[in-house]
């Protein structure tokens, strides 16, 4: 038997250059785990500073990538386009707003903050790499590395039940679905004879090396079923969404903001690349299951979402009907389609995480009843800028113009539109109709007079504040003016179809 | 094809059969144990997949992947085994059917 | 085809669309509410001043679809090698949309002032809502791309929901919930239609070679887009039988949004029809032309009937402004040019009108502390200013020659009859009812033997604080009319007055609009469902 390597075993600075972001990351996930042991006093400040400061490094370093990214390194396994840059900045975005709105919630359920900071930044670290992942490898171990850290995470509160619970049902069922992805990876490795995505690209293109019989291997059709059963499952796509509004409720609510949006941002990246350029030639074959999954997704979260009475539950459905949403994006297969992707989820980073600083603010003045909607009423009364804040956000996630959530909503419909499947926009506007409903509520039940008249809240807590109000402002500031970020975004998907070769 | 020659149809048949023989495990048992080791059964089915594609497409690939999923399996158990003590703790019960806090 | 001018170089209708949001901002920030109740107005009235000047710089040398005082930049109108999105933001105003605005300033300008002093509880937030939603609306009549215009129509809502919700009289919530869900329902499938024209035309804009006005889309198509767009201005303006929202959301809101509402709100749905729907899908308006005129007679006349038989006197109001808003439908689907300029007269008098008499209703209110007809009486002998007052805009109500409304009426049942004179005889009744209704609600209330007012309840709830607060009263006021009411009349009174005498100054700029528009319906394919060459 003979093995062949195709490449040379040898890795440049350059090749670490392309994956600085991680790096600090990973530097900075060190150093907090050895600091931890140190802090001797004031250690959720510190821990948040030092998770603050890596978050900033890792920034700039992705800012400098930018423009000086590889299409591949380190054995064509990672590629640093503009496209994994974009999506590095929606990650560190959410784990920025992650680490300001968590210190009021770490003093509030007394778990331990280094360890939990190092847990979101290793995880930080593996959506990261998943985004830039250019090989089926790259994808299932970045995939695991955040899955792990975010099991640990969302089991974090020991001494509540329900979030022991989440993590356990999120390790079990995830650890499931990840044996599907990676027996499809399997699969499609055998039908193809390469773990690389470019070369799955060109061999189904019936490119050099490979046999034209690929392509219509029944290998390959099995494979590219379980791989989308697997992201489905990741991404919370009905039928496979059943661990979403538990492991949301159960886990400490900075862990439910935090994954909600990078989690599916970090997947969906790897989906597109996957299913929108690996699996490109056979897009006939793989549109009606990911057309008929967007509509029970749209339809199934939106109606659910109608009779939650637990705002992180509510929250949970509705990131199942916008996991739908962005579906119809990535099913319409264009580069519209992925510039809405991207955009997507810059502006659900804002007014999603936004909606969960709410909650944990909720949540760390009342107890574990600031999740019932309930206890919203007569918040217009008690704290009018968190109110404030709190409709921004839900006009936001219903889709109302002059907010982030409309600007994202119109690109992803309209990119079905431009692919001609008007079908999945018309359902896409009538479910959002749907939305409008449970979202403006929670605004309703705001607005409703507080049962005991003149009680002032607390104030809120100063870091979870400054989150809030950076959500508010990203949430809006998207809304009018989209300009700027939607010409980031543009840039990075005409970066990533150069690299295969698209127009 | 010869049927006393194992060709790489039959390695890809066993994983198959294991496969889902893991999956059904994951479906109809409720102890939070065997669950999780039908869910390594599955991964191991895949390994064995994985090499008898690399066996046979002469590639590399497929074994690294092996390895890969190796150490992730192992790093799954210590997380999940670190999760099921923890609840097992504070509730002396491990039967999913009874994990059910939180429902709608 | 369209083009578009602006002979002024300044942006003058951008400055008059943010300046409220800038208003708003400032009213935010600054230390007092004192201060917020005086900066409102002040930025209501200037902004007033400056849409007044836009009807100066209206010049009528142009050619008939030209888009005056235009201001056009990129918004998101491409994304280089990916999409053509044609979002742009381009204002404009056309020689109907430039009476609108006005119009708008005017009104927002009373409806803010009055809201000084009728509202009192959490001011400084209704100034500021109020004063977003003079921006929303300014933007529904100056949008000239129809991205921008959803956006804005869709804005209009936010403020709404506040101003009604918390803002509102007993069932609030109910009303707001009703009033959304039905907006809402209607513009998202006018959403489905813009998707659908972009896809066809690849522009949204509505002037210039490219624009969607030069390059009509095939018969069917138009029926299912011009449908959608027909949906949401329907439900907004509202045509009979979508219009059950609207006599709940009116009753309970507070008076200075319900100027905002019914005065003009009411219009953009108006103003819709005649802008998207006639000039967009003129095939399809041909075809159902009928349908939407049937539908709007019967609202008229069953509106009509309900005014008659109220009690309540906001509900009153409210149906007879549900049934002048038919009428006005009425004369935009006579697809000739009376009766579109007689519509966009009565737009304007409709507006100033039923603004007139919901002030009033909330003078009476506030001095009766009732709403009903039956427990009023006698008033005019009580407070004479506010009688003769009142007085006006039930002869303008009732379209008295010499008043405002006369000629806009006159012109749409002329318009009308030149299309089918069923339709105009039928519609005619109308005339007579609101007459009838407008009499019976003068008679009740001003003449007639005097009753107690009622004594304000017993508790002060939580929601009291000011004579305006309905229906729970701090106090009522017991003498005439106030300074201040007398001023938001003023200048209410005037337009009444010059608009009868002089409406030829509103149709001579009308005219070349609608002409053109005209041009457009009659030499679009011939009519027949889904036929066409």
């Amino acid at each position: 038997m003979m093995l062949v390597v195709s490449v040379p075993l040898h890795v440049t600075l350059a090749d670490w250059g392309s994956i600085l972001p991680e790096l600090v990351v990973t530097g900075g996930f060190l150093v907090l785990l050895l600091a931890d042991a140190f802090i001797p006093v004031r250690r959720t400040e510190v821990a948040t500073g030092i998770a603050l400061l890596t978050i900033l490094l890792a920034f700039l370093a992705a800012m400098n990538l930018w423009s000086h990214g590889m299409a591949a390194s380190l054995y064509d396994t990672v590629s640093s386009d503009k496209f994994a840059v974009f999506f590095d900045f929606v990650i560190l975005v959410s784990a920025a707003l992650t680490a300001l709105l968590s210190p009021s919630y770490i003093r509030y359920s007394h778990f331990d903050p280094g360890e939990f900071y190092a847990l979101i930044l290793a995880s930080a670290v593996g959506m990261m790499f998943m985004a830039a992942a250019i090989s089926l490898m790259v994808i299932f171990i970045a995939l695991e590395l955040l899955s792990l850290a975010l099991y640990i995470l969302s089991g974090f509160e020991r001494s509540r039940p329900e979030s022991q619970e989440a993590g356990f049902k999120y390790f079990l069922l995830s650890s499931f679905a990840s044996a599907f992805l990676v027996y499809g990876m399997a699969m499609v490795y055998g039908a193809t004879g390469t773990t690389r995505i470019l070369q799955i690209a060109t061999c189904l293109g019936h490119g050099a090396g490979c046999s034209a019989a690929a392509s219509a291997s029944p290998l390959l059709y099995i494979g590219v079923g379980l791989m989308l059963v697997g992201f489905a499952f990741k991404v919370s796509i009905v039928p496979f969404h059943m661990w979403t509004p538990d492991v949301y409720q159960g886990a400490p609510t900075p862990v439910t903001a935090f994954m909600s949006v990078t989690t599916k941002a970090a997947v969906f990246a790897a989906f597109i690349r996957v299913f929108n350029f690996a699996l490109a030639p056979i897009e006939s074959h793989w549109y009606g299951v990911v057309w008929a999954l967007a509509i029970v997704t749209m339809v199934v979260g939106n109606i659910v979402a109608l009779v939650q009475t637990s705002m992180k539950r509510l929250l949970a459905y509705s990131g199942i009907a916008h996991a739908g949403y962005i579906l119809v994006a990535l099913a319409a297969d264009n580069a519209l389609g992925q510039t809405s992707v991207a955009f997507y989820f810059l502006a659900y980073a804002f007014m999603n995480i936004g909606a969960f600083v709410v909650v944990a603010v909720m949540e760390s003045q009342e107890g574990p009843v600031g999740d019932e909607i309930a206890s919203y009423r007569g918040l217009f009364y008690r704290n009018p800028s968190l109110a404030g804040a709190t409709a921004v956000f839900m006009f936001s996630l219903a889709g109302f113009p002059l907010t982030a959530g409309f600007v994202a909503k119109y690109l992803a419909f309209s990119a079905a539109v431009q692919a001609h499947h008007t079908d999945l926009a018309i359902i896409g506007v009538l479910t959002s109709l749907i939305s409008i409903y449970y979202y403006l509520r929670v605004v309703y039940v705001m607005l409703r007079r507080p049962e005991v008249p003149g009680v002032q809240s607390p104030p809120t807590p100063a870091a979870a504040d400054l989150a809030a109000w950076i959500a508010v402002a990203g949430t809006i500031g998207l809304g009018i003016i989209p300009t700027g970020f939607l010409n980031l975004a543009t840039q990075s998907v005409t970066a990533i179809r150069y690299i295969f070769g698209l127009p | 094809m010869n049927p006393l020659v194992p060709g790489a149809d039959h390695f890809l048949v066993l994983s198959a059969i294991l496969f889902t023989l893991g999956v059904i495990g994951v479906l109809t048992r409720r102890d939070p144990l065997i669950i999780f080791m039908s869910i390594e059964l599955m991964l191991n089915s895949v390994n064995l997949s994985f090499v008898t594609f690399s066996h046979y497409l002469s590639s590399a690939d497929g074994q690294v992947f092996t390895f890969i999923i190796m150490t992730v399996a192992a790093a799954e158990v210590v997380v999940g085994l670190a999760l099921i003590v923890s609840i097992f703790q504070s509730r002396q019960e491990i039967d999913v059917d009874e994990l059910d806090e939180m429902r709608g | 085809m369209p083009i578009t001018t602006n002979t002024l170089h300044i942006p003058l209708l951008t400055i008059i669309l943010l300046l409220p949001s800038l208003g708003a901002a400032i009213c935010w920030v600054v230390p007092s509410v004192r201060l917020a109740r005086l900066l409102a107005p002040a930025v209501a009235i200037i902004d007033f001043i400056l849409s007044a000047f836009v009807l100066v710089e209206f010049h009528l040398t142009g050619s008939a679809w030209e888009f005056q005082l235009a201001d056009r930049r990129d918004w998101i109108e491409s994304l280089p090698g990916i999409a053509h999105l044609g979002i742009t933001y381009w204002l404009g105003v056309d020689g109907v949309s430039v009476f609108l605005v006005v119009l708008t300033g005017l009104m927002m300008a009373i409806a803010i002032a009055a809201a000084t002093f009728m509202i009192t509880e959490r001011l400084r937030a209704f100034l500021i809502l109020m004063l977003f939603l003079e921006t929303a609306l300014f933007g529904v009549f100056m949008a000239i791309n129809l991205f921008l215009f959803f956006v804005f129509w869709e804005a209009m809502l936010i403020p709404s929901y506040f101003l009604l919700g918390v803002w509102g009289e007993g069932r609030r919530f109910y009303a707001t919930m009703k009033f959304l869900v039905y907006t809402i329902f209607g513009s998202f499938l006018m959403l489905v239609g813009i998707f659908y024209l972009w896809s066809r035309t690849g522009t949204l804009d509505m002037a210039g070679p490219s624009g969607l006005v030069a390059h009509p889309l095939d018969p069917t198509a138009q029926t299912w887009v011009f449908l959608a767009f027909t949906l949401a201005f329907a439900i907004k303006l509202p045509l009979f039988p979508l219009h059950s929202w609207a006599p709940d959301a009116y009753s309970e809101s507070p008076v200075p949004f319900l100027i905002a509402l019914a005065g003009i709100m009411s219009k953009a749905g108006a103003f819709g029809f005649i802008r998207y729907c006639v000039a967009l899908f003129p095939t399809a308006a041909h075809n159902f032309q009928a349908l939407i005129s049937i539908l709007a007679i019967i609202g008229m006349l069953y509106a009509a009937g309900l005014a008659l038989v109220q009690t309540d006197i906001k509900r009153l109001v409210a149906y007879s402004s549900i049934s002048h808003m038919n009428l006005i439908v009425l004369g935009i689907f006579a697809l000739n040019a009376t009766g579109i300029d007689g519509s966009v007269l009565q737009m304007i008098n409709h507006s100033v009108i039923i603004s007139g008499l919901f002030l009033a209703v909330a003078y009476i209110t506030a001095r009766t502390g009732t709403r009903l007809l039956p427990q009023m009486g006698g008033l005019g002998r009580r407070w004479p200013l506010l009688m003769w007052l009142f007085f006006v805009f039930v002869l303008a109500g009732l379209d008295l020659p010499g008043l405002g409304s006369f000629s806009g009426e006159f012109l749409i049942l002329l318009g009308v009859f030149r299309e089918n004179a069923w339709y105009a005889s039928i519609a005619a009744v109308t005339v007579i009812l609101a007459a009838w209704y407008m009499i019976r609600f003068f008679q009740d209330s001003m003449n007639g033997p005097e009753k107690e007012p009622i004594e304000p309840a017993a508790e002060p709830a939580a929601d009291a604080g000011s004579v305006y607060q309905f229906p729970v009263f701090q106090r009522l006021i017991r003498g005439d009319l106030l300074p201040g009411e007398i001023l938001l009349y003023v200048p209410l009174v005037l337009l009444i007055l010059y608009l009868g005498v002089k409406p030829v100054t509103v149709t001579r700029r009308v005219d070349p609009t609608v002409a053109r528009l005209v041009t457009l319906v009659r030499s679009a394919p011939s009519p027949g469902l889904g036929g066409g060459p």
